[in-house]
């Protein structure tokens, strides 16, 4: 005998195994489709690639002024010299023999050489010494009655006495040359005229008090920065619902704070870095909250539950003529001045590089560069006099973006070890969605200051 | 087969689910094979055709592979599934305005307590009867019979009263078992 049941009891039984197949097509169209998403061209990568080649360019102006940047060489004492000056323009081969003077280095304790791993003895010492050469003997020697005009060339790297070249000898008539302790290489003039002889010229100018060169370089200093930021979008609408997009917005207040390192790469150009922990957000107005189920509320926002607060704006739940555009909405008691708060946490690492237009105590100094952003966190909520309601987190922000950065910056120095620095800088935000339907274009503008430690 | 995919092991749901966050195109397949008829049967409960019903399964599953990294882990996720497939069908006949059915007058229909035999009606045949019926009364019928909402959850989804509800299910009851006393003498032995 077939059981009896009701018509809903029929039902729910009947379907209780239902499990149908759906067609092959219909995951070969869920595929497209998500094959269709995949090859959407990203514009933020090429943001990406421009950072990575900025920050290549740079590290490159880095290594290549650190790569060129010659040593200052030990002074080299000459201890004898042959004056003779012969008259017909010839060398002799005598004086070839005795032109060259011994060369005795003497170590001229600098700041760049103190600084240096070389071994203290200087005999040791290997350096450049310009020589005047017209042919393409061992020696390095010019020789012969034809000898044209020496010219001066660059070296053959001559090492200690020792090393001298076999053919160079020591006059013992030639008389110790009183110069003066020379923090270069010395030329060595072997056709004297009656024109100052090369090795004078050349020793004049090394008797010039040669500026020493500032290690500049491999300057890095610290400089812990806390700023107010003030964020805002550069097209009115809104991040949150299109509906607010009229809305009055106006930017929360918030802080980044975090630490700063600056490398300073010459007088003119500094790179700067860091670690920012950056808050923005914004508040928009006229809103007015009801309570609905899920699907029909806002949709940027993550729901949990099936029933939900939600915000509208303010006058389209409760009309005067009765009827709303949400009517799957109950409305909830709202105050006149209650404000729908966005606020969003990124981890900021700038890349920016700087340019002192005047450097002296109160300097100005251009700043520009990129920064990586990584989304922390994000909250949305409606504070009502003094009730916070959260709504939730929203789901359409990219876990990565950038910003491209633009300020003019001033500072103050206290020692040369000490700087107070004040930077407002312009940061647009790029790829801080991922829905291209965000009519929302976001930038903040930060006033960064601290101080700025010089190592 | 459905579908073509390389064997893949996902020891576990989270597994599966953190896959399907990361867009790995194997872990969206197996979570397709995994819970595709399931959620196929809820889109033939709630769609008024068979290709209605695969269109909405397609929909739901992006919707899905783009949502899955909100699942909590709080609850059933195949309980999460089929509330994100029904939200979206729900949401689908809001926007065409579907629910213009409004009737606020409680109806006055004896609480009927016909049995039926549960006779070889095909289940095809019930599943046509279901989707035959008006939108807003399958809905209802469907959430409250066939899912279990309560009439003040099926009130606040579908933005009507809950005596709206309750007529709207009464209505319902009334088309299907005409239907299925047709069906039996059309059928009798």
């Amino acid at each position: 005998m077939p059981e009896k049941k009701d018509i809903d009891a029929l039902f729910k039984n009947a379907f209780k195994t239902f499990k149908p197949q759906p067609d092959e097509l219909v995951w070969q169209r869920i595929e497209t489709a998500l094959n269709k998403d995949k090859t959407k061209p990203k514009v933020i990568s090429l943001w990406w690639r421009l950072a990575g080649a900025a920050a290549v360019l740079l590290l490159l102006i880095w290594g290549g002024t650190t790569l060129f940047n010659t040593p200052t060489p030990p002074a080299i004492e000459i201890v004898e010299h042959n004056e003779a000056k012969p008259t017909d323009g010839n060398l002799k081969k005598d004086a070839i023999n005795t032109t060259l003077p011994k060369v005795k280095e003497t170590p001229v304790v600098t700041e760049a050489t103190q600084n240096k791993k070389q071994e203290t003895t200087t005999n040791k010492q290997s350096k450049k010494l310009r020589l005047a050469t017209k042919a393409t003997s061992t020696s390095g020697i010019a020789q012969g009655s034809d000898t044209p005009q020496t010219k001066l060339t660059d070296i053959a790297s001559v090492s200690t006495k020792k090393d001298l070249p076999n053919n160079i000898t020591q006059s013992n008539n030639s008389p110790k040359a009183n110069k003066p302790k020379a923090d270069n290489a010395v030329a060595i003039n072997d056709k004297p005229t009656e024109k100052p002889s090369l090795l004078d010229a050349v020793a004049e100018t090394l008797s010039k008090p040669q500026p020493q060169k500032q290690n500049t370089l491999a300057r890095l200093d610290i400089q812990p920065m806390v700023a107010p930021v003030f964020y805002s979008s550069l097209q009115q609408g809104s991040s949150l619902d299109p509906r607010f997009a009229d809305n009055p917005q106006k930017s929360d207040l918030t802080v980044s704070y975090g630490l700063g390192v600056t490398y300073t790469l010459s007088d003119k150009w500094r790179v700067r870095s860091g670690v920012h922990r950056v808050a923005v957000g914004y508040q928009t107005s006229d809103i007015e909250l009801g309570v609905g189920p899920a699907s029909a509320a806002m949709q940027s926002i993550n729901y949990t539950e099936e029933t939900v607060l939600s915000a509208f704006d303010k006058g389209s739940l409760r009309p005067d003529n009765g009827s709303g555009d949400f009517p799957e909405f109950t409305p909830k008691s709202t105050g006149p001045d209650a404000l729908l708060t966005q606020r969003i946490a990124y981890l900021e690492v700038p890349l920016e590089a700087q340019y002192i237009l005047s450097d002296t105590k109160l300097g100005l100094h251009l700043t520009g560069g990129f920064s990586t952003l990584f989304l922390q966190d994000n909250e949305v909520f409606v504070e009502d006099g003094s009730t916070k309601s959260t709504l939730g987190k929203v789901n359409n922000l990219n876990p990565l973006s950038f910003t491209t950065n633009l300020g003019i910056g001033m500072h103050y120095e206290f020692t040369d070890k000490l700087q107070f620095t004040l930077d407002p800088v312009f940061k647009y935000q790029l790829g801080a969605y991922n829905n291209n339907a965000v009519e929302y274009k976001p930038y903040f503008i930060g006033l960064y200051s601290g101080f700025r430690v010089i190592f | 087969m459905v579908f073509q995919s390389r064997f893949y092991i996902f020891l576990t749901l989270e597994a599966l689910i953190q896959g399907c966050t990361q867009q790995n195109r194997e872990a969206q397949a197996a979570l397709y094979k995994k819970y595709a008829s399931v959620l196929f049967a809820v889109c033939l409960k709630y769609s008024a055709s068979y290709p209605e019903a695969e269109d909405n399964l397609q929909e739901a599953f992006l919707l899905i592979f783009e949502k899955v990294g909100q699942f909590k882990g709080t609850g059933s996720f195949e309980g999460w599934l089929k509330r994100v497939t029904v939200n979206h069908i729900l949401q689908k006949y809001r926007r065409k305005k579907e629910f213009t059915l409004r009737d606020d007058s409680p109806l006055e229909i004896a609480d009927d307590a016909t049995e039926y035999e549960e006779q070889s009606i095909p289940l095809h045949t019930l599943l046509q009867f279901v989707q035959n019926l008006p939108n807003q009364y399958r809905l209802v019928f469907s959430l409250y019979v066939l899912d279990g909402y309560t009439h003040k959850d099926i009130a606040t989804m579908l933005n009507i009263s809950e005596g709206t509800s309750k007529s709207n299910l009464a209505r319902a009851r009334q088309i299907l078992k005409k239907n299925i006393t047709a069906y039996s003498q059309k059928n009798k032995p």
